[in-house]
């Protein structure tokens, strides 16, 4: 008999740092995880990544098992990053609130790729150009 | 969602739970001023509130394991302080399970754990290296070490495997270190439950650390990264589910 769903938990974690204190502890303790073994998992598989913040969603079976997939950080947080600003414009259309580079641009496309629906580059870099336009960021060469 | 994580994500612990119950998120603080604040802006983006709620460790370990277990063959665990009578050879280490990394139940703990007991001859001088818990410090005295020290860049695990030690009554050195930054002396063994990447860096820098003769026992290694270690002398491998254990000379 296949094992049954009991939660999906999403979380925020920064890659090859996670530990049993908030919020792994009371997200996943709750449901009965096995901490120290999520822990060591998100770190090992997301270590080459360190630095990051890294969304991670987590399916808590009813046996307590549990398993994982990260996704990549969303492009408004790597935007805001990249042109160091701590939020969008309040009116995109009329105030800039800050810039990104083209290569900034081609950075973050290339980050997000797994996460896009493109097949290729260019097409994940134009989504994040919008992106980037929506938060009122001017986009240089 | 969007949103949300344009308000929390980098600024704020949280996390989005959907089950039977519903879908909630919870943002958590040690600060309640902290919370009050982002409560509006929240609701202002259309969510509802449900309520706070005051939660501490205790609530989010009550799973944990409390009897004795035996961590490998002749290496008994016990998380509480039970009054245990082990037979002649056997030997026993009270590791209360916490918050900590090393409580003896990962694949990870065990392979270093054996590899210990293998390599490990009375008189050596051991260095564990992110010791966590102090789990595998300990066990190194208890099967005869001379020196250990125990470093770890976590001040928590520097608290807890202190306090590890004493409860064992395990004569071993704590200290904070990040990698070897803090550390002096040269070791027979060198044994580190890490990740794959932090153990490639360790390495480089391992022999300024290491006894002519001395060799590394590398654990944590999940499988797809385990060519990072295929230009080294890897003297013995254990798998265990998706986790590797080297032991490496260089």
């Amino acid at each position: 008999m296949s094992k049954k769903v009991v939660a999906q938990v999403r979380l925020v974690l920064e890659a090859a740092k996670a530990t049993p204190a908030p919020p792994v502890g009371p997200a996943l303790g709750q449901r009965g995880v096995n901490l120290m073994e999520f822990c060591k998992k998100f770190n090992a598989v997301t270590a080459d990544k360190a630095g990051l913040l890294i969304p991670v969603v987590v399916t808590v079976f009813d046996d307590r098992s549990f398993t994982f997939i990260t996704k990549t950080p969303p492009a408004s947080f790597l935007l805001k990053r990249a042109a160091k600003i701590n939020s969008g414009s309040s009116e995109p259309k009329k105030k800039i609130a800050g810039k990104v580079t083209r290569q900034q641009i081609k950075e973050i496309a290339e980050l997000k790729m797994a996460d896009l629906n493109s097949t290729d580059l260019a097409g994940a870099m134009k989504v994040i150009e919008g992106t980037a336009r929506s938060m009122g960021l001017e986009v240089v060469d | 969602m969007d949103a949300v994580d344009d308000l929390l994500y980098g600024e704020h612990d949280y996390y989005i739970m959907d089950s039977s119950e519903g879908k909630y998120l919870a943002v958590v603080s040690p600060l309640k001023d902290d919370l009050t604040n982002l409560k509006d802006q929240l609701i202002a983006l259309g969510l509802q509130f449900v309520g706070t709620k005051e939660t501490c460790p205790e609530d989010w370990l009550k799973n944990i394991v409390t009897e004795p277990f035996e961590m490998i063959e002749g290496v008994i665990v016990d998380p509480m302080d039970h009054d245990l009578r082990p037979s002649e050879g056997t030997i026993v280490i009270k590791i209360p399970q916490g918050l900590a990394f090393g409580t003896g139940l990962h694949q990870t703990t065990k392979m270093s754990a054996a590899y210990l007991k293998k390599y490990l001859k009375p008189g050596m001088d051991v260095l564990d290296l992110g010791c966590g818990s102090g789990i595998l410090a300990i066990l190194a005295k208890r099967l005869g070490a001379s020196r250990v020290l125990a470093v770890d860049n976590d001040p928590l695990a520097i608290e807890v495997a202190t306090d590890n030690a004493l409860r064992n009554d395990a004569d071993i050195e704590v200290r904070l270190s990040d990698l070897f930054s803090n550390v002096d002396g040269r070791y027979d063994i060198i044994v580190s439950n890490i990740v794959a990447e932090i153990l490639v860096v360790m390495l480089q820098q391992a022999r300024n650390y290491l006894k002519s003769d001395g060799i590394l026992i590398l654990s944590g290694i999940i499988l797809p990264k385990v060519s990072l270690f295929d230009n080294y002398d890897v003297v013995e491998k254990t798998v265990m589910d998706e986790w590797n254990a080297l032991v490496i000379r260089i």
